[in-house]
């Protein structure tokens, strides 16, 4: 039940982000041609334009995944989705699953983007035109005995669950939120009501975990001058990851998603309130 | 096979279900009457899991409401509850996943009876078309709970017509169906009984030939004077 | 197809129908009556409302039922011919009831009985 609620949730979507992955490669496709025509008023614009659609790509997939929610849970289709044959704690985890998916096929998409963009700029301007295979293995050579390789691939496998968790943590936050605002609970000014509990829980959340890991830091190494934020795990690419802040993070994630989880569960199951 | 047990639900002070007491048997067509406010929405959403915050139970053949109660009910809600873009295929692709007792065939035929064109999609359709669309989706499940929220509300008597005729067809001695409406003239010859929802409590549940024999009048006439004033 | 009053009872209608129709011989004795089902949608009614008439039919004897083949019309034709002799005894009934009511006379009853039979024979 639970991939077939994904597969529904996904199939009613994504009709939203096409738009958002269309433009990102129409972007990526002509926006060389337009550095090379070498129009100054055009590139500044595309490049203000890339700018700005790069925040705006992550804000509107943000918006995006809220508006989802609202509409499947919480709109007319909540009376479709709400009296499926399907458990609350279904319907929750398949929720946040399909709101992973998209925000981590945007940073693809986004990237892939990019990359083409890069690409098509570079070949367009003469590069890859003969390819020099001896210094490239020189090069390949020089980066594998570095032993850098493996501490980026070191770093990934250990921020690569931090981040995925921060995700699912957010997406579980906004779950929550949002069943909140629409239980017996909350009556009135549902929106902003909404937007100031994000926050505050949010910010209270980051601010428990900043303690513990502040005090697990001072413990391990003795040096209150390493306390760091939450999400600092990138400073620990490349020299020896402190093992305590790691597991700090991400039990905190654990908990939080569980809890947060929880709470949602309770609330659709005892105070559910649809308009 | 749905017991309501004391159901009170209050929203902000103002009660709008106060007490109620209902056992709704197998095999029934009954009619949930009342005014607007009188707490009828108000009862279905709390059977269909859509309310959840009230006292008291409710039983829907022995579960609570939970997912498997919401597996025996087929519910018509007063509104549009699936995308614009959805047609008749996409509507069928969903419900033949989620419900084992979807019926396909008898969504199709329900379709060709109510002159519907399973590839319109629901933006393109009238409100009429809407509801004739949502109820044939609806009645193709043979559930053994149907309960129809204004089923006839907006569509012509001819589709009237229809729809009745559909919902008798759909009738079987181990199913039970309930039927809110305010339009009673034109439903009330098949009801097995009848519930009169007054300001959230129930002020008559009666089989509709008892109430004619006692009261010499029809179902929409005792209705009136009833909840006149 | 039939329409029934909302104001009485709807099996009550239904029995009077198949009365009507068993002693207009629309209905032949021993014919096999439709099921409860079909004649529900054929009315548009309740099968429950249905399923009473015939119940009440049974046990004035006018409706048989057997397991395996359904309802029929009873096969006593004594039992029909009284059912004929009784829906033509309520008719006079309530024809010189309501002639009497409106002050006619015996014989002016009769009289307007032999001029209208006279006149509808054309």
């Amino acid at each position: 039940m639970l991939i077939k609620s994904i597969k529904h949730d996904l199939l009613s979507t994504y009709r939203d982000f096409l738009s958002v992955y269309s433009a990102l490669l129409v972007i990526a496709l002509i926006g060389p041609f337009i550095v090379n025509s070498g129009v100054e008023w055009m590139i500044a614009i595309l490049f203000l334009g890339i700018f700005g659609f790069s925040v705006a790509t992550f804000v509107i997939t943000f918006l995006t995944i809220i508006r989802l929610y609202n509409r499947r849970l919480f709109s007319a289709e909540g009376y479709l989705t709400l009296t499926l044959p399907v458990k609350t704690s279904t319907t929750i985890i398949a929720k946040v699953v399909t709101g992973f998916i998209w925000s981590t096929l945007t940073v693809i998409v986004f990237g892939i983007s990019m990359l083409i963009f890069g690409l098509i700029y570079y070949w367009t301007n003469g590069a890859f035109k003969s390819v020099d295979y001896l210094a490239l293995m020189d090069i390949i050579e020089m980066i594998t005995d570095t032993g850098a390789v493996w501490t980026v691939i070191q770093s990934v496998f250990v921020g690569l669950p931090l981040t995925i968790l921060d995700s699912i943590y957010s997406l579980v936050l906004l779950v929550f939120v949002m069943t909140l605002i629409n239980t017996s609970l909350i009556k009135k000014y549902k929106v902003p009501v909404g937007i100031a509990i994000y926050m505050v829980i949010s910010g209270l959340l980051s601010s428990v975990l900043a303690i513990f890991h502040g005090a697990a830091i001072v413990f391990s190494t003795g040096d209150p001058m390493f306390i760091t934020g939450p999400f600092d795990y990138l400073t620990n690419f490349g020299y020896s990851i402190n093992w305590v802040s790691y597991m700090i993070q991400f039990i905190g994630m654990v908990v939080y998603i569980a809890g947060l989880g929880y709470a949602s569960w309770w609330l659709l199951e005892h105070k559910l309130e649809l308009e | 096979m749905i017991e309501i047990k004391n159901v009170t639900k209050t929203y902000d002070g103002k009660p709008a279900l106060i007490n109620v007491n209902l056992s709704l048997q197998t095999g029934k067509i009954i009619g949930l009457l009342g005014p607007n406010g009188s707490g009828k929405t108000t009862l279905i959403k709390i059977l269909n899991g859509l309310l959840r915050d009230y006292k008291g139970e409710v039983l829907i053949d022995g579960n609570p409401v939970n997912e498997i109660s919401k597996s025996l009910v087929s519910y018509l809600p007063d509104r549009n509850y699936l995308p614009n873009w959805t047609n008749a295929e996409g509507a069928i692709k969903i419900f033949k996943d989620l419900y084992q007792d979807f019926d396909e065939e008898k969504m199709r035929s329900l379709f060709a009876k109510l002159n519907l064109d399973p590839k319109q999609p629901l933006k393109k359709m009238s409100k009429g078309m809407k509801e004739k669309f949502q109820l044939a989706l609806v009645m193709s499940r043979n559930a053994k709970i149907y309960i129809l929220d204004e089923p006839i509300g907006g569509v012509d008597p001819a589709a009237r017509e229809l729809i009745l005729k559909t919902i008798l067809e759909n009738y079987a001695p181990e199913s039970l169906v309930l039927i809110s409406t305010h339009l009673i003239a034109d439903i009330e010859q098949i009801f097995d009984s009848v519930v009169f929802l007054k300001e959230g409590q129930v002020v008559l549940f009666e089989d509709v030939d008892t109430i004619r024999q006692t009261q010499g009048k029809s179902i929409e006439e005792y209705f009136k004077e009833v909840f006149r004033c | 197809m039939d329409t029934f009053q909302n104001t009485q009872p709807i099996y009550l209608q239904i029995m009077n129908l198949i009365k009507k129709q068993i002693a207009t011989s629309v209905f032949n004795p021993g014919q096999l009556l439709e099921s409860v089902r079909e004649l529900a949608l054929v009315y548009q009614v309740n099968p429950n409302t249905v399923q009473r008439a015939l119940s009440e039919l049974e046990r004035e004897g006018l409706v048989r039922s057997e397991r395996t083949i359904g309802r029929y019309i009873t096969k006593d034709v004594a039992a029909i011919a009284q059912l004929h002799q009784n829906l033509v005894d309520e008719a006079t009934s309530t024809y010189i009831n309501t002639l009497l009511e409106l002050h006619m006379s015996q014989e002016s009853i009769i009289t307007t009985v032999k001029n209208r039979l006279k006149g509808d024979n054309t």
